[in-house]
């Protein structure tokens, strides 16, 4: 009668640790799956962002060498205007204030002034810096962050995922010492636990180097 | 009695549990894999994402900066270089002086107009040499690591999946192994050995698994790949094969540098090495129209005419509505002297033409731009083909060797020059009208005479003087004719070809204002300019009269 006593007790132990081991596993397969969501929202963001600063650099790039093809006309009327004025010739005068004139009409409507430098060359370089700057700062271009927090994640849902072989592990054990009769069996359930409590503390871990 | 029964019972319970414990030791394992092959599928996939957003970027900006250099900068200094010219030859030395300075200042507003893109010795800059360095290379470079990407993605996919369904028959197992617990005859075991089977089955498929090949591209091929491609699109084909071979020694399986290095050996005419390129192009895996058309042409043009209608057929079978190989069939079905099939080739291309035009404007669309220049690359390619017989082969001439071309030549001849007629009005009917040339009465011309005028000092007209062979420096051109049965009012087409293939700024279009018949002249003219004159070369003049090829004449300007 206690023998039969302490065989019943040790499959109900036996039994609860399974039932143990099997929420703990559900519960791991779910913070797996959170990780995973995770992860794959941060993709999202990221491959936005990166749509989006490739679309800054196509616009910015329209934009400044719209710029700079309306400074070439510029140039060439102005140039033309100053070799003309150079030449000293009063007969040109008309002509070389016509030039001019053109210049300036060029240069106040079509292309920003700001970017001619000091020699009278057109800093499209400069233009450019400009308006992406102008963009970060009010538009997310910087996919890399995203993707880091994206990969970090998928490790975090990999490594949870790989907890499920230590339960899984511990199930067996369980198992097994039901299955004994010799005394094997407690090595066996305590082997289960030790390796329940680890596989939870390896969960708790990731999940605090996480936070 | 009744314990043994029992015990035998709780034995059998305790094997399936254990088993089932093992069962889901390696369910777990499974998952696991599962999660890392999804996880490394969805990274290739991001950066697939990332690599082909990044390749566009870098053609649609380059695009846009070569645009400014060719359009901005260096139009700007053609114009100035045309201003000089024509300064100089009205004697404005000053103007010239004044545009030359000019034009040598606007060289600092590009890199296209500095060494080591423009040529100082023939005024024009290598752009192609500039659009290498600036864009084209890196995009190319992109756009294979996407691929590849995109490609490992999809293996890893394959694996995700595969794991997916090993959990599926683990859960199969499991179910197996449970039901044998309900059963108390011997088909228990069945159950527990069929479940057991699954599991075994599972371990060896993902022991396979691990052995399974992924794409592989090493980096050093891509960039060796993408520098090939950038030097073949400067012409620089010899230089551009030894890319490709280094390429092919990191990657022997590379499809797209076998494709490349082939069509690199097709343009340098090694057609051999072309075409044996291609078939390994298609073995690798890039079996599509682009590979097949190429292969096709090619082995037409090594006079294999077999291959090249095998070939052509898989092409059409892919993509029924390419005209272009459908008139390659035709004219190797011609080259082997099978003159009834390459006229039903040429019916079918010409009845797809029309088809496409006759679709794209109900949509109120156009046409695709390479209809036009399929259907007059196949009239090229017939004057080859009799330009090949007679051993009268210009440099331009793509044609098989004379003697593996088959049948009675006088044969092959008429019915070739009967399909370049009909190419020729069906392509001038077709872009004007928009529907297969009409069967109405025949118009008629003689045959054309090239002219100059002779004028005297004064400069008033003498005489016209025939002058179909002309020295360099020509103008312009007269084109003397008799003609009947022109009808007032009817659509008038000049078409001018320069060596072979048309010049579309020498075109004109109009409506017959002469009278019915009569004789006629035609100038083809630069005169209304000071500046430009006739390059030499071989120049074919064609005359439509309501999309009805009427005369067809040639003249000659010399080199200098």
């Amino acid at each position: 009668m206690n023998t039969e006593f302490r065989k019943n007790r040790f499959e109900i132990f036996s039994a609860f640790m399974i039932a143990v081991v099997t929420i703990l596993s559900a519960l791991t397969a779910w913070r797996a799956n959170v990780a995973d969501g995770i992860a794959g929202n941060a993709d999202f963001e990221g491959v936005t962002s990166s749509i989006l600063s490739q679309e800054a650099r196509i616009v910015n790039g329209i934009h400044a060498y719209e710029h700079y093809r309306a400074y070439t006309s510029y140039y060439r009327y102005n140039e033309l205007g100053n070799i003309m004025y150079n030449e000293g010739d009063n007969a040109l005068l008309q002509d070389q204030s016509g030039l001019w004139g053109v210049a300036l009409g060029l240069q106040y409507s079509f292309f920003p002034p700001r970017y001619v430098n000091r020699d009278g060359s057109y800093d499209v370089q400069r233009e450019l810096d400009e308006l992406w700057a102008d963009q970060a700062q009010q538009t997310d271009l910087n996919p890399t962050p995203h993707f880091q927090r994206a990969d970090g994640y998928r490790d975090k849902s990999i490594a949870i995922t790989a907890v499920l072989i230590v339960f899984a592990t511990a199930f067996f054990l369980f198992t097994a010492g039901q299955a004994i009769r010799n005394r094997l069996k407690y090595l066996f359930a305590l082997g289960g636990i030790l390796v329940t409590l680890a596989g939870a503390a390896i969960v708790i871990l990731i999940e605090f180097a996480f936070l | 009695m009744s314990t043994k029964p029992l015990s035998r019972e709780i034995r059998f319970e305790k094997l399936v549990s254990v088993l089932i414990a093992l069962t889901t030791i390696f369910a777990a394992t499974a998952a696991l894999l599962e999660r890392v092959a999804s996880n490394e599928a969805e990274k290739a996939n991001r950066l697939a994402e990332e690599l082909s957003i990044s390749a566009t970027t870098e053609r649609v900006s380059g695009n846009v900066i070569f645009s400014y250099d060719w359009q901005g900068a260096f139009q700007t200094w053609r114009e100035l270089d045309l201003l000089i010219t024509n300064a100089e030859t009205f004697g404005d030395t000053a103007a010239a002086e004044r545009y030359r300075a000019l034009r040598d200042r606007v060289t600092g507003l590009s890199p296209l107009l500095q060494s080591p893109y423009f040529d100082n010795s023939v005024n024009f800059p290598d752009d192609t040499r500039y659009e290498a360095d600036l864009y084209y290379v890196e995009a190319i470079r992109l756009t294979e690591q996407f691929k590849y990407q995109a490609a490992l993605g999809n293996s890893w996919e394959e694996t995700a999946s595969q794991f997916v369904l090993q959990l599926t028959f683990y859960a199969v197992a499991l179910s197996l192994f449970g039901l044998s617990t309900t059963i108390h005859t011997f088909i228990r075991w069945l159950f527990v050995g069929l479940a057991s089977l699954i599991v075994l089955f599972n371990i060896a498929w993902s022991a396979v698994l691990f052995f399974v090949p992924f794409p592989e591209l090493p980096p050093a091929a891509i960039t060796a790949y993408s520098q090939g491609v950038g030097l073949a699109y400067q012409g620089r084909y010899h230089e551009a094969i030894e890319l490709y071979n280094r390429a092919l020694s990191a990657q022997p399986a590379y499809a797209e540098a076998l494709d490349e290095r082939g069509s690199a050996y097709f343009a340098i005419g090694n057609y051999a090495h072309a075409a044996a390129d291609y078939e390994a192009a298609l073995a690798a895996g890039k079996y599509d129209t682009h590979v097949l058309w190429n292969l096709g042409w090619t082995y037409y043009l090594l006079g294999r005419y077999d291959d090249a209608i095998r070939i052509n057929q898989q092409a059409l079978a892919l993509d029924p509505t390419l005209i272009g190989v459908r008139s390659n069939q035709a004219i190797a079905l011609l080259a082997q002297g099978r003159t009834t099939n390459a006229i039903a080739e040429y019916d079918l291309a010409l009845a797809e033409a029309v088809r496409q035009v006759a679709e794209a404007r109900a949509r109120g669309e156009e046409p695709p731009a390479s209809l036009w220049y399929y259907l007059d690359a196949a009239a090229v390619d017939l004057y080859s083909l009799l330009d090949e017989l007679h051993g009268t082969q210009k440099y331009w001439t793509q044609a098989p060797p004379a003697n593996t071309i088959g049948g009675d030549p006088g044969q092959l001849e008429s019915t070739a020059l009967g399909q370049i007629k009909r190419l020729k009005e069906y392509t001038v009917s077709l872009e004007f009208n928009g529907a297969a040339p009409a069967d109405t009465r025949n118009p008629t011309a003689g045959a054309f005479s090239f002219v100059q005028e002779i004028l005297d000092a004064n400069g008033n007209f003498v005489e016209y003087q025939e002058s179909t062979v002309n020295a360099y420096g020509i103008n312009q051109i007269g084109i003397l004719f008799d003609y009947t049965g022109f009808p007032v009012g009817a659509q008038e087409v000049w078409k001018v070809y320069t060596n072979g293939y048309e010049d579309p700024a020498l075109r004109v279009v109009g409506n017959w204002a002469l009278e019915e018949s009569g004789s006629g002249i035609k100038f083809i003219t630069y005169a209304f300019s000071s500046v430009f004159v006739f390059a030499s070369g071989e120049y074919t003049v064609d005359l439509y009269i309501d999309s009805h090829l009427v005369q067809s004449g040639t003249f000659y300007v010399e080199y200098p």
